[in-house]
Parts: structure tokens; sequence; C-alpha cells
């Protein structure tokens, strides 16, 4: 059995590797640009067919009498800004000319240098290059009997605007998000970071999407080991469309098969100059607003941006709630349902009456019930995110009625449980980055506390345990500074110590005590 | 891989296997909330258990009691307790309970038959109060009922620690008389119960929580009904949490003055000198005027020493009497000076432990007490009529 699972993961390593394709080899035709007009059209439709969104329009260069044509894809480029810059300087270039005397003879780099205002372009004489700047949303200028083209950068297209983030409201600090647009993400950080120490890097990753990705970091504070993991993990990765930052993490994650976060997200500009200020190295990819960070650790998950913002102790004590909050959502049902199953003596005598008074006459066990209404909640949670906006309020109304009511006067459920599955719930959207671990992790305890009662709760907890101990995120330990334990860097974990105590050079996780 | 996925099965198994063993849920439990033990015919025991029917707990308003007692007699506890079982449809749990009823004649008879059992079982709630039935038998006491509470033995239970609060009793837990009954040298003291009315009592409000019951060992000797005997026992064992003393007036002995305790601090010690066991008994103490009859002002200073001085002798006068009971009358030293002696003079305790008791009845005793008046409540004269 062991084996067969590996061999099944061997299996989709290797059919993944087969499926990758080479992108280049996609563009057919890797031929010099012809000299004609007509056969350079023939060459652009032999490799990008009828598409309705490629624009062919033919001018005339007047003062060298020669034909060109101007290529661009619909709805990738700036026309207000190619007009004015490209067609009108080409076409009005006549008259210019006549005062000076200058050759007849055509000169691409002339045109380049003096004729075309668009802020970059250069030229190139492979139909390749061509092809794939023109689907990058550049656009080209072929002349005749050249053989060569003329890429001029006039990317523009519809984008979302710069909002607040869906997912990581604050109260106080930034309300910047990061959105769609790489470079509007990549600007968003360079406002925050003036500093020549914040490099990136892009690279081109996808066989069909060719996606841009940024790997970006701070030189001097990022470990030069990391950098040059995450660069190798993100390089190596062959598959044939990047949609979201979400296909990285999978990719470059150390640990796979955990449900615990080894990479982390964010989506805003100010907690990732954080986490860079750290020592951390951002992925950044075209098409989503949620950016990478690794290494990711476990504190990270109690930790916010908005933790710098305010008052150490009262960040402190958000963080100790933040992680009493981790503790009730995990094992408050399995504590419950051990107390009710095994451990009656524990419960205090008042307690236990009115445990006992509403226990009589429920059908199911302790555990169905606490199962079941987990299950009822975590159904509710997946509809209430799914229904379309509008019918979302009936979900609510229902969950209430379902969960809080029904049950109850149904005589299903007591109503101590649903207290215990409502704390649950709440306390569960505290650390959101740790869902579906704190889900398993819930499950599991309840499990074994049906089965041992605390002894079963105390070795799930060791299990849950002795597995973070041996969780890595890029070579640094999941638990780290508390274990392995670091007590310098213990400043700013579960407390935050103000900023005088938190001296830059060695904060928080730095990473470069590794060296 | 391999070993991961193997752990991994045989944890799985060992978790699904092993089953639920000791798993059972409140609605199939039986909870006792109290035991009382009598003898009955040929050396057997009596017990009678009351336990809580948690349908009743569901009624509105709490008109009947939610419990119901159950009897059955057998040469052990574990014995009756399964006579019972097989009558109940729940599992009957010793788990949440409230008071041990000893009856009298079992008592005299000793109670080690139902220490054992109560010691042993991780159970048995040992902060469970324990008390002695004094003329009527345990089995009638759990069958009376409460208007006040919704479970008669709560109300038993709560009124024994009222009562040890105003210090007019001591609240005995099963833990505190297990270590009673092991220390050589002290003797078991426990509150006694008894009815109020000469027929059956009906309702908790017939019986009284009065006095205390004096063991020897593990054997019921006498009992103590005195109130002064029963405050000073209290003052040397420093079980006094709050309590009013009386004085009177010195202008008119018709009238009187009420002073609370506040706090107060008992230091027992036993002295070696020349050969002879010195008893003392040091109390510190200290509280307010709360109550005065007479219309003179106390608050000067000539007043309040009458009054500290007062106090201190009547606090005095209370702790003479429980010696002269435990020393002259039964002989048995209920204190635990005998305690202090095996921790101060190990090596003579050892000689001399078989006749403590005597001994102890035998020892000069040393009593101070130091009162102090703090305040005088919100005034400090009284009212008046001009």
């Amino acid at each position: 059995m062991p084996r067969k699972i590996s061999e099944f993961f061997q299996y989709l390593k290797y059919s993944a590797e087969e499926k990758s394709l080479n992108r280049s080899a996609l563009i057919t035709g890797d031929e010099k640009i012809a000299s004609s007009i007509d056969k350079i059209i023939d060459q652009l439709k032999n490799n990008l067919g009828e598409s309705s969104d490629l624009i062919i329009r033919s001018f005339k260069i007047e003062s060298f009498d020669s034909n060109s044509v101007l290529v661009y894809m619909d709805g990738l480029v700036n026309k207000h800004s190619l007009e004015f810059s490209v067609l009108t300087p080409l076409m009005q270039h006549r008259k210019n000319c006549t005062t000076n005397n200058i050759s007849r003879k055509l000169n691409i780099d002339f045109l380049i240098n003096d004729v075309i205002h668009s802020l970059y372009c250069f030229q190139s004489s492979s139909m390749h290059t061509s092809i794939e700047h023109l689907l990058n949303g550049h656009a080209i200028v072929f002349i005749e009997n050249t053989n060569k083209s003329i890429i001029i950068d006039s990317k523009g297209w519809e984008t979302r605007n710069i909002t607040e983030p869906a997912t990581e409201a604050v109260v106080r600090g930034s309300r910047e998000g990061f959105n769609e647009n790489i470079q509007t993400n990549l600007t968003l950080i360079r406002r925050r970071l003036k500093t020549p120490k914040f490099k990136t890097e892009g690279i081109v990753l996808g066989t069909y999407s060719n996606t841009s990705v940024v790997i970006c970091y701070i030189e001097g504070i990022a470990d030069k080991r990391i950098i040059e993991e995450v660069k190798d993990r993100v390089k190596k990765i062959k598959i044939d469309a990047i949609l979201e930052s979400g296909y990285i993490e999978q990719f470059i994650d150390d640990h796979p098969l955990t449900p615990l976060p080894t990479v982390g997200y964010t989506e805003k500009p100010d907690a990732l100059v954080g986490k860079l200020l750290e020592g951390r190295v951002g992925i950044l990819c075209d098409g989503t607003p949620f950016v990478l960070t690794v290494p990711h650790l476990f504190v990270e998950s109690i930790q916010t941006a908005e933790d710098y913002y305010v008052n150490p102790f009262y960040s402190s004590t958000l963080r100790i709630i933040r992680l009493f909050a981790l503790l009730l959502t995990t094992s408050l049902p399995a504590f419950y349902v051990a107390v009710k199953t095994f451990h009656h003596e524990i419960i205090p005598f008042d307690l236990y009456m009115s445990i006992a008074a509403v226990r009589e006459g429920i059908p199911m066990p302790s555990f169905m019930e606490a199962l079941m209404m987990i299950s009822i909640f975590e159904l509710l949670k997946e509809a209430g995110l799914r229904m379309p906006r509008a019918i979302g309020q009936a979900v609510s109304i229902v969950g209430a009625v379902v969960l809080g009511q029904a049950t109850v006067e149904a005589g299903i459920a007591t109503p101590l449980m649903v207290i215990v599955i409502s704390i649950t719930a709440i306390t569960g959207f505290i650390v959101p980055q740790l869902d579906i671990g704190i889900l398993f992790l819930r499950v599991l305890l309840l499990l074994l506390a049906n089965v041992v009662g605390f002894f079963g709760i105390a070795l799930g907890v060791v299990l849950v345990f002795i597995h973070m101990c041996n969780l890595r995120s890029f070579g640094i330990n999941y638990l780290y500074p508390v274990s392995p334990i670091v007590p310098a860097d213990l400043k700013d974990t579960y407390f935050r110590f103000p900023f005088w105590k938190l001296l830059f050079d060695d904060t928080t996780i730095s990473l470069r005590k590794n060296d | 891989m391999k070993n991961c996925l193997l752990i991994i099965f045989s944890v799985v198994l060992a978790v699904t296997l092993c089953g639920c063993w000791d798993n059972i849920e409140i609605d199939d439990v039986a909870s006792v909330l109290a035991i009382g033990v009598d003898l009955a015919d040929d050396d057997k025991m009596n017990f009678t258990i009351q336990i809580v029917v948690p349908r009743l707990l569901q009624q509105k308003g709490y008109e009947k009691n939610a419990t119901i007692t159950y009897s059955a007699t057998g040469r052990t506890f574990q014995e009756a307790l399964e006579k019972i079982q097989a009558t109940s449809s729940r599992e009957i749990s010793v788990g949440h309970i409230q008071l041990v009823v000893l009856g009298c004649a079992f008592a005299k008879k000793g109670i080690f038959d139902i220490v054992d059992y109560a010691e042993r079982s991780h159970e048995f709630r040992v902060q469970a109060s324990v008390v002695v039935a004094k003329n009527i038998t345990a089995k009638t006491i759990l069958e009376t009922s409460s208007i006040l509470e919704i479970f008669p033995s709560v109300h038993i239970m709560k009124t024994i620690k009222n009562k040890s609060h105003i210090g007019m009793t001591r609240n005995v837990s099963f833990l505190d008389m297990i270590n009673e009954l092991n220390n050589e040298g002290r003797h078991l003291v426990l509150p006694t119960i008894e009815s109020k009315v000469t027929n059956k009592p009906k309702y908790v409000k017939d019986l009284r929580i009065n006095g205390f019951a004096l063991f020897q060992n593990e054997k019921l000797i006498c009992f103590v009904t005195d109130s002064n005997a029963i405050q000073g026992y209290l003052w040397v064992i420093d079980d006094i949490k709050d309590g009013i003393l009386f004085v009177s007036s010195p202008d008119n002995p018709e009238e009187f003055i009420s002073l609370d305790t506040l706090r107060s601090k008992t230091k027992t010690d036993v002295n070696l000198v020349d050969n002879e066991f010195v008893l003392s008994v040091k109390v510190r103490e200290e509280g307010n005027i709360s109550e005065q009859q007479s219309t003179s002002n106390f608050t000067t200073p000539d007043m309040i020493t009458y009054l500290e001085n007062a106090k201190s002798n009547s606090i005095k006068n209370k702790i003479k009497d429980i010696f002269v009971v435990s020393q002259k009358v039964y002989q048995l030293d209920i204190f635990g000076f005998g305690d202090i002696v095996s921790k101060k003079y190990p090596k003579k305790w050892k000689e001399i432990k078989s006749e403590w008791d005597e001994i102890f009845s035998n020892s000069p005793t040393q009593i101070e007490v130091y009162s102090k008046i703090r305040r005088s409540g919100q005034i400090q004269q009284p009212t008046q009529t001009q």
C-alpha cells in the first residue's frame, strides 16, 4: 500500500514533466522576417490565424516611399499613445524631412532615434521575438524591404483600481491593496521602499500563459541562500499556465502533504514590505493580488501588519487573544466531548446539573452531535461563500435558524453544543490563514477525545507538535523561534516588544542568523 | 514514507479498535448526590443513596425535588451499590457526591467500612461534606425534601457550610476526615445533624445541624452540644471565619454589644518544660463593633480597651470550655496537639505515642487571646432620644 501511494506520486511527477512543452516550439517558423509586406502578413497569419483581435494597419512612410504595417492586438495597447507617438510621426515624416537634406535611404535606426516618440522601442529581425512581444501588448511596425521590425512598448489595458483588500481588513493602516497588474503591484512596493537595495528579478512561467513572475527581496537583509533557493525552485516550475500565485505556492511548497501553510500570502503592500524587511522573499505573480512570501513560519499566523502600527501592549494582548482563539477553535469541541463522555467529575456541580438537564432525551452521542454541528457549519460557510451575493442573506437566515434554534427545539442538539460550536466557529475566523489546518486538527482531536478522552486530546496535540517540529519552510524550522528557541527573536512572536527593544538589526525572523 | 504510513495506520487502528471502554454519556449516568449509611441487622450496613432525576430538572419552577432515594443492604459498600445498580436503568456514578451521612449506630461501630471504598475509587468526590446523624437514621435524613433547593442534600451541605461560616459548626470534607483518621495525634470531630421534630421529619427545615460528634479513632464516642465549647473548638483549630461575640455593656449588664470577627489567626504549640508538655494556644483576632443596645459611646479609647478585654475573655472562656470537655471529660486530643509533638519531638513521640491521650489530658494549658477592635461601623455614637 505505501509503495503504491509513492508510485502514484512518482507517476504524477513524471506525467507532469512530459506534458510540459517547450515554449518556443509553440511559435512556428522561426524564420527571418520576410521583405515584402504580403509575405510578412502571411507569416503573421500562419502563427496567429484569423484572430479577430489582431489588427493590421497598412500605411506608407512618405519620405522613404516604403509600404509599412502597424500590427497590434486590440485591447492590449494604448491606442491613443500609439496614434500620436508612432503613426502620426511616421506618416507625417515627409514634411519635416524635405527641409533637411538627409539621404532618402531607409534607415531603421534613424526612425527609432528621430521619428518615433515612444518611451521604449527597439528593433528585431526575428519573427519569433516580434510575435512574442505582440502578444505581450507591444505594437510592431514592419517596413517593406528591411527584414526587420520595430517593437514599440505601448501596453495599455483595463485594470482594476487599487482598492481596500477584502481578505485583510484593518482598522488602522494603509488601505491600499494589490491588484491584478504586476506593474502596479511593483509600484506599490517601490513607493514604500525607496532604496537601491530593493531588488527584483523577473521570470516568465507557463508554456501557454507566459505569466510574468517577479521575485523580490531586499539585498543585505534576505538570506542569500534562501534567495537562490527560491529562484531555483521557481525556475524549475514546468506548467502550461499560471493563473494565480497559488499555482506557484504548490510547486515551491516544502511539504505539499501537510495541511499547514509553509508559504504565506498577503494582499497588502505594507504587510509585504514589512515581511521583506524581516528578510523574507516575495513572489509576485501577474494576474492576482496575492503575493507570496517565503519562508512562512507558524508565528506569522497570529501576526498582522496592524500589530506594528499600534501600542505594543495592545498588539501583544491581541496576539495572546489570537493564540487563545487558536487553542479554542481547535480543541473546544474535543474538550467538551471528552468532559461530557469521560470526565464528568471535573465539571462544576451546577454546570453538571444543567448539562444533565439539557442532555436528557438527546438521541445522538455527544461525538455525533458535535460532528453534525461542525459539518453543518462548514456547509453553511461554503454555501455563504459560493452563493451569488443577492441570495446570500437567505443562507445566513437559514443558517442561524437551523444552527441556533431548530436543532435545539427539535431535540437533536443541546443548546450547550450550539454555544460550543459557535465559539469554535467565531474563533476560527480569527486566524484565517490556518483555516483548513484548523479544521483537520479540530476533527482529529474530536475523534481522539471521543475514543480516549483527555488522553486522546493530549496524544493528538503531541502528534501535531511533533509534525510541526518536523516542518521546514525554505530551511527555517516552522516553529522558529520557539523551537529551536532563540530568545532574541522571541521579542516579536507571541508578544511584540516596543520598537526601542526591537532593534532593526536583529529584529524578528532575522534570517541572517543562519549565516 | 513507508514507515511513516505504517505508524499512521497502527495509530489509527489502535485508536479505532480499542473502543470507547470508559465512554459514558451524561444521560446514561445516575449521579449520586448523597450517601447515607446505617447499621442494619446481622452486622450488615444499610446504604441509602440520593440520585438526581435529570428529567425533573427541566420542569419550570422546580415544584418537586429532582431526586429519588434508593436503599439496599449489604455487607460491603460495593455489594449494596451493586444491589441498587440492579434496579437502576442508569449507571450509578459517585463523581458528584455532595454529602455523606453516617448513622449514629454505624458510627459507634466504626466508620472504616466505607472509608476504604471511597479512598480507592477514582471517581468518588472527596470534597463531599461528612455529617453524623444523631437521633434519626441517615435514611430518614436523605428522604426529607427541600423547599428552598432542588436537591435536598445540597440544601443540607450548604447549611453546614453556612453554619461553619458563622462559627457554629465545622465543615469536614471526606478528604479532611481521611486525613484526621490517618493522623495519630488527632481525633476526628464531625458535625452532627438531628431532627427538630418528634415525628418523622418531612423537610430539611425540620432538621438541625448542631454540635459535634467526637470520635476515638474510627469509633463515635460522644456528642458535644454546648455552643461555647463548639466555638472554643473552632477557635483552637483556627477555623473561625466570621462570627459574632456578645459582651455585656459596662453600664448595664442587661444591654449587650455584638462584636464581629473579621480576621483571626490561632497558633497552637506544644513545649516540653520540665518533662511536661505545655499546650499553648495563641489567638490573634480583630473585628468591628457591629451592634450595641446601650446608648453610651464605645469609641473612646477606654471603652475600646474594655471591649477588647471583654472580647478576649469571652474567647478565652470558650476555649477553656472545650479544653474541659476534651481533657477532663473524654480525655481525647481532638485538636491535633499530638501531631505537633510528633513533628517537634519525634523521638519522644515514639515513646509516648500509645499513652498520648492520657498525657494530653493531664498537660497544663496556656491560653492567650489578643483582640482588637478596628472600626465601629458607619457611625461612632448611636442614635439616641434627646
